[in-house]
């Protein structure tokens, strides 16, 4: 006990002694209008854009960003209690940009755009601070996309296979399944060597709380982050909330690992945006939105990249998610987003309501990425999923006339028909990617012909538990090596016809 | 089109540069009559204010103030008017002098609109938030 205590006193004197304070010339302002977030402050006369101020309240320092640097003022929003500060208040300007605690002391917690923890779990250990506003990566920094981001989502891995370092937009009308595609990502990153954040924009709450119970009980949250600005949280916590998030990621990204960044979703940052830009008397332009809104997300979506090996070989990808208001895609800022990232998976209500879910139209959605991000095994099998369910859908119209059809057009049908069958998913059960080879693999070979199209379902759900336990191994082969030789086609097709025969998937199953 | 008062000032200051006291009593009587046609009397407080910056800046005169804990010698004094003048290009410091024993020692510096904390309170502060996050 004795030895203890002596060592913290020493430890502490230590300390102490090489305390060094430099005090230096700070730049101060007076409050001269505060309500609603932001304060107009005069003085000031050094502050510069994006730089933290400090606004010294009796109750204690608040925070806030100089946005508005005018002539005799400056137009600062608060990020924290606004009701702290009184008019004549002092704020003294800090010389550095807003920043956050990053390190491996976030994951597996639920923290506010500021970098404190609020699911109760104590204190936030940062190894660092970094910056939220940072300037992009350059082009010499870059490699091209080449490893794939296995989302478990068989649409998405088939048609629209997505990379690491890639951007693609989730873009859809409410209660489409836009959050239900992030969450299932995230959850079959597991065992993928791969980091996730997930940026709660304006969500309830209540919602947040059902995501992280979800991610928790699939062993998610070992790998995630939840940044969480709340619906009721200040416009100012909300606009910051995405590049809180994207810093982040970036302290792993500097450590060359690859991490999923999800930002759900960037229609309610743009709003929080607006609603800042119009209480500091910035000109509102179309729809009312301020005319740096492009502006606001290219220079967060531009810092999800992949580097070089010189720079570390790291990734962030980035899935922003949209929300659109009567699928109307050419609206303002979807047409924005749109522009700025590698592709866009669109969900479509008329699919939804129909039963297809997730209800991702092929035809609208793309990759910009394309077969370059997908294993060799997968490409073999999907590369002409994509065609397949494009004629599907151009037939399928024809095939409600009911006429008379030729051999051929009804063959196109049928696979077709089995095809979106395969494609229908339940939530939370992302299909590991060996699965989905052997299951496209038995489509296109031919081998689900002979399989009532609403069965398939049951098919593909009997398949895995038989793979399970007779070719585990097979697929561990797939997984592992990522092609598909003669050999392994070859026995695939075996295991698919013994599975097959033992017709188990004809019989309903009593769960 | 509206003037600001930093307009009406440095119009003022302009106007007064090099003007005896006659003539300087006559102008300043034309200018309240003008904000009386402007209807900007109401605002003259701000315009007194801003012609005291214009009027300080175009002098080179700098008022600071330095509130401490124990009495300051006439010596610490000029050095910290040699320092204002120097870091603010300032012909003239003017410095107030105050004493204040919550700051336990060393001192506080205003000039301008930048402030210099270097009273132990606050290192104190300081060295309290680093052990607790170390």
């Amino acid at each position: 006990m004795a030895k203890n205590k002596d060592y913290i006193i020493e430890k502490l004197k230590q300390q102490i002694a090489d305390f060094k304070s430099a005090p230096a010339v700070l730049n101060t302002g007076r409050v001269v209008e505060v309500g609603d977030g932001i304060a107009r402050v005069a003085g000031l006369s050094q502050a510069m854009m994006s730089e933290m101020l400090e606004f010294k309240t009796a109750a204690g320092p608040v925070f806030g960003v100089a946005l508005n640097l005018e002539e005799e003022s400056v137009g600062a929003i608060i990020l924290g209690d606004g009701k702290k500060i009184k008019e004549g208040d002092e704020v003294v300007a800090l010389k550095k940009i807003l920043e956050v605690p990053v390190g491996e002391g976030v994951v597996g917690r639920v923290v506010n755009p500021l970098g404190e923890a609020l699911d109760g779990q104590g204190d936030i250990k940062a190894a660092k601070f970094y910056p939220v506003e940072k300037i992009a990566p350059g082009v010499i920094t870059r490699a091209s996309v080449n490893q794939p981001v296995q989302t478990g989502i068989k649409a998405i891995d088939a048609m629209i296979p997505i990379g690491r370092g890639q951007r693609e937009l989730i873009i859809g009308d409410r209660q489409i399944g836009k959050t239900a595609i992030a969450i299932d990502t995230i959850i079959n990153q597991k065992g993928q060597n791969m980091k996730c954040v997930y940026v709660a924009i304006g969500q309830k709450e209540s919602k947040i709380a059902g995501i992280v119970a979800k991610l928790q009980e699939h062993g998610a949250m070992a790998y995630t982050t939840v940044v969480l600005a709340g619906a009721s949280d200040p416009a100012a916590l909300l606009y910051i909330a995405p590049y809180s998030g994207c810093a982040m990621a970036e302290y792993f990204l500097d450590k060359g690992e690859d991490v999923l960044i999800i930002y759900d979703d960037l229609s309610k940052h743009a709003v929080a945006y607006r609603e800042i830009s119009l209480l500091l008397r910035r000109p509102p332009g179309r729809e009312a939105y301020p005319g740096d809104v492009f502006y606001l997300h290219s220079r967060l979506l531009e810092r999800s990249c992949k580097l070089n090996k010189d720079y570390g070989g790291g990734s962030i990808t980035a899935l922003p998610i949209i929300e659109t208001q009567a699928n109307d895609i050419s609206a303002y800022i979807p047409t924005n987003v749109i522009s700025i990232t590698d592709g866009q998976i669109y969900l479509q209500p008329d699919l939804f309501y129909q039963g297809n879910r997730p209800a991702v139209d092929a035809g609208l959605s793309v990759s910009r990425v394309g077969s370059a991000a997908q294993i060799k095994a997968m490409r073999k099998v999907a590369g002409k999923l994509r065609l397949e369910a494009a004629q599907y859908r151009e037939l399928a119209a024809f095939a409600q006339i009911g006429s008379d059809l030729d051999k051929e057009t009804k063959a196109k049908l049928d696979r077709g028909r089995r095809l979106m069958e395969i494609f229908k998913q339940d939530q939370y059960s992302p299909s590991p990617v060996a699965n989905q080879v052997a299951i496209f693999f038995a489509l296109t070979a031919g081998l689900l012909d002979t399989v009532p199209v609403e069965k398939i379902g049951e098919f593909e759900k009997g398949f895995s538990a038989y793979a399970r336990n007779n070719g585990q191994k097979l697929l561990d082969e797939i997984a592992a090596k990522g092609e598909l030789s003669e050999e392994m086609e070859k026995k695939l097709g075996t295991l698919v016809a013994d599975f097959k025969s033992t017709l188990d998937y004809l019989i309903k199953k009593e769960d | 089109m509206k003037i600001t008062p930093k307009q009406y000032a440095e119009a003022l200051v302009q106007a007064l540069e090099g003007q005896s006291g006659a003539a300087s009593e006559k102008l300043i009587a034309n200018f309240v009559r003008l904000l009386a046609a402007q209807n900007d009397l109401g605002r003259a407080e701000q315009i007194l204010e801003r012609f005291g910056d214009v009027w300080r800046r175009q002098q080179g005169l700098v008022e600071a103030e330095i509130i401490s804990a124990r009495e300051t010698s006439e010596k610490i004094q000029g050095a910290v008017r040699n320092f204002i003048a120097r870091t603010t290009g300032a012909k003239t410091v003017s410095l107030a002098a105050k004493t204040d024993k919550a700051l336990l020692g060393g001192f506080i510096l205003k000039y301008g609109d930048n402030i210099l904390d270097g009273s132990l309170k606050s290192r104190l502060a300081e060295m309290r938030i680093k052990l607790l996050n170390d």
